[in-house]
């Protein structure tokens, strides 16, 4: 999440943080960090997430592509 | 954009990862909290209206593949809340499960299908019960199966009287085997009476004969072993080409038990072989249900070695798959064993481990000759008092089931042990052996009578009495020679 949003960036053999991390709310839980995660990510790439994980941990395209139907002309 | 670009940027985010590319496409989620967190995120009602989705999705692109994919359509259709349809592919999963021996599986599906399934869904809700009975006999005590399978039948008259008498069949078996007999259980009775009513109001062979199988077997458990052998035998003929396999192997073990009690060896050789044909096309329960029939066999016979050799392995094979009525059996065959070769130290752990899981198992048609042996264990390795407790328990057990078989037992292992210790009771051991010879004499179980015979005989010795010791001896040696016995007399 520090690194997706630059807060924190590699010199060299190491990471320093810079000015943005002040700024960046961390969310307390695992689960809050993937949510946030997950809002950032493009309207319809998150679309595309959660339909999936109602098929399961693995899924097929072909279903997938079926149940994203309505959306795709 | 299209859903493979938007698969593009979600693998090239890091959260899935390509997980197959053929037969077809398919992704994972590279962490299951991932999957949550995007699953948590989801109204319900989106939720659920996707869930019904996929199910169909997956119905209509794998037309003639319903049954394997039975498991995840009916997930899907449970987290849809369409109950009907959740229940109907739950039942068709257990089912798959149960013929890939895939038990406690199984198990699993059915519990859930008769959770969601509706009251009128009668053969449906029956399929579930009997499916859980077939598949939980022999972890479980029972009771659950019993309680399931008394409640689907309260609709009988609306069900399908096929599935109707393989159920009431399956609620007399479990009755059976927790140790109810029809003399003094209206219930297990009832169940008998009308799996038998419903196979013949429908010609149906093995809807008929199971339950007569069934009952072929407690009357060989009471003594009557050769009318019980011959109504076993006469029930696996008429369902030798319709009875499911596993059904035949549990009968042929029951008749095979009969036969080599009776001392008929060669006809207990056939019925174990046939056993064995049925179980090869059944599951491994099954199988090692056979090859315990046929530890019991040398046993009888006399090959004390080989029946603790084949016991033993039964006994693991049956731990592993977690087989406990298997292993309680194994056990007993493996105790009685040892113990007719004077190893008490070789028989008390497995007989313990034996009685620890006949109480999970309720595998009462073994727990009189369990008890009876862990007794005799026991006071072999000087605790008299622990000894005499657990005879007694199994005298009580076997007088309560009319186990005559198992009261015979008993009394001969208590009498041999009681002239086996120093300052013996000798006429306490008489007292035992008589009896044992009488009911081994009237049941015609003639190897445990040959033996039984030969301990009185020593026993009337020491006391004197030789001529009736010699005759009891000669008439032990009679019986030995004709059945071909291999275990020498001890002296």
């Amino acid at each position: 999440m520090l690194i997706d949003r630059g807060a924190i960036v590699q010199e060299g053999d190491h990471w320093v943080a810079n000015e943005r991390v002040a700024s960046i709310e961390i969310p307390d839980t695992i689960h809050g960090l993937l949510l946030a995660r997950i809002d950032r990510l493009p309207q319809e790439s998150r679309r595309t997430l959660r339909v999936a994980s109602v098929i399961g941990r693995q899924f097929g395209v072909t279903v997938l592509e079926r149940l994203l139907e309505p959306r795709t002309p | 954009m299209t859903a493979r670009s938007d698969l593009g940027t979600l693998e090239a985010s890091g959260l899935i990862e390509i997980a197959a590319l053929q037969p077809e496409l398919e992704y994972l989620f590279r962490h299951a909290l991932v999957q949550d967190a995007a699953y948590a995120s989801l109204l319900k009602q989106e939720r659920r209206s996707l869930h019904r989705a996929a199910a169909e999705t997956i119905l209509a692109l794998h037309p003639g593949r319903e049954r394997e994919l039975a498991a995840v359509v009916g997930m899907h259709f449970e987290q849809a809340g369409d109950s009907d349809r959740a229940a109907a592919h739950l039942v068709i999963a257990g089912e798959q499960a149960l013929e890939h021996f895939a038990n406690h599986e199984a198990i699993a599906f059915f519990t859930r299908a008769l959770a969601l399934s509706d009251a009128s869904h009668f053969d449906l809700r029956l399929r579930a019960a009997v499916g859980s009975a077939r598949a939980g006999w022999t972890y479980s005590e029972g009771a659950t199966d019993i309680d399931q399978l008394g409640a689907v039948l309260e609709d009988e008259d609306r069900a399908d009287p096929r599935l109707v008498a393989e159920a009431y069949f399956w609620l007399a078996f479990l009755r059976r085997q927790r140790g109810e007999v029809p003399d003094t259980s209206p219930s297990l009775k009832h169940a008998l009476d009308r799996a038998i009513q419903i196979g013949v109001a429908l010609n149906d062979a093995t809807s008929a004969a199971l339950p007569k199988a069934l009952m072929g077997s407690y009357v060989a458990f009471t003594g009557k072993l050769r009318q019980g052998a011959r109504e076993m035998s006469e029930a696996l003929n008429a369902i030798e080409t319709t009875g499911d396999v596993v059904s035949m192997a549990i009968v042929s073990d029951f008749l095979a038990l009969a036969y080599a009690r009776l001392g008929e060896f060669a006809a207990a050789e056939q019925t174990i072989a046939r056993g064995m044909r049925f179980a090869a096309n059944g599951d491994p329960i099954a199988q090692v249900d056979v090859e315990i029939a046929q530890a019991a066999l040398d046993l009888e016979r006399g090959e004390l070695d080989k029946a603790m050799a084949q016991a033993r392995d039964c006994a693991a094979r049956a731990e592993d798959m977690g087989a406990y009525a298997c292993v309680v059996a194994s056990n007993v065959m493996f105790g009685a064993a040892s113990l007719a070769q004077d190893d008490a130290t070789g028989a008390k752990v497995p007989l313990e481990r034996g009685s620890e899981l006949a109480r999970v198992t309720s595998m009462a048609p073994m727990r009189t000759l369990l008890q009876g042996l862990l007794g005799s264990a026991r006071a072999l390795l000087g605790d008299m008092p622990g000894g005499v407790e657990q005879w007694n328990e199994s005298l009580a057990a076997a007088r309560g089931m009319n186990d005559r078989y198992g009261e015979a037992q008993t009394l001969w292992g208590r009498g041999r042990t009681y002239a086996a210790k120093p300052n013996s009771d000798l006429a306490a051991a008489l007292a035992d052996l008589d009896r044992a010879v009488e009911l081994f004499d009237e049941m015609e179980a003639r190897p445990a009578l040959a033996r039984a015979l030969h301990d009185r005989s020593k026993v009337l010795s020491s006391l004197g009495r030789t001529e009736e010791a010699g005759e009891a001896e000669r008439r032990s040696t009679e019986l030995r020679t004709e059945l071909g016995l291999r275990d020498t007399p001890l002296a």
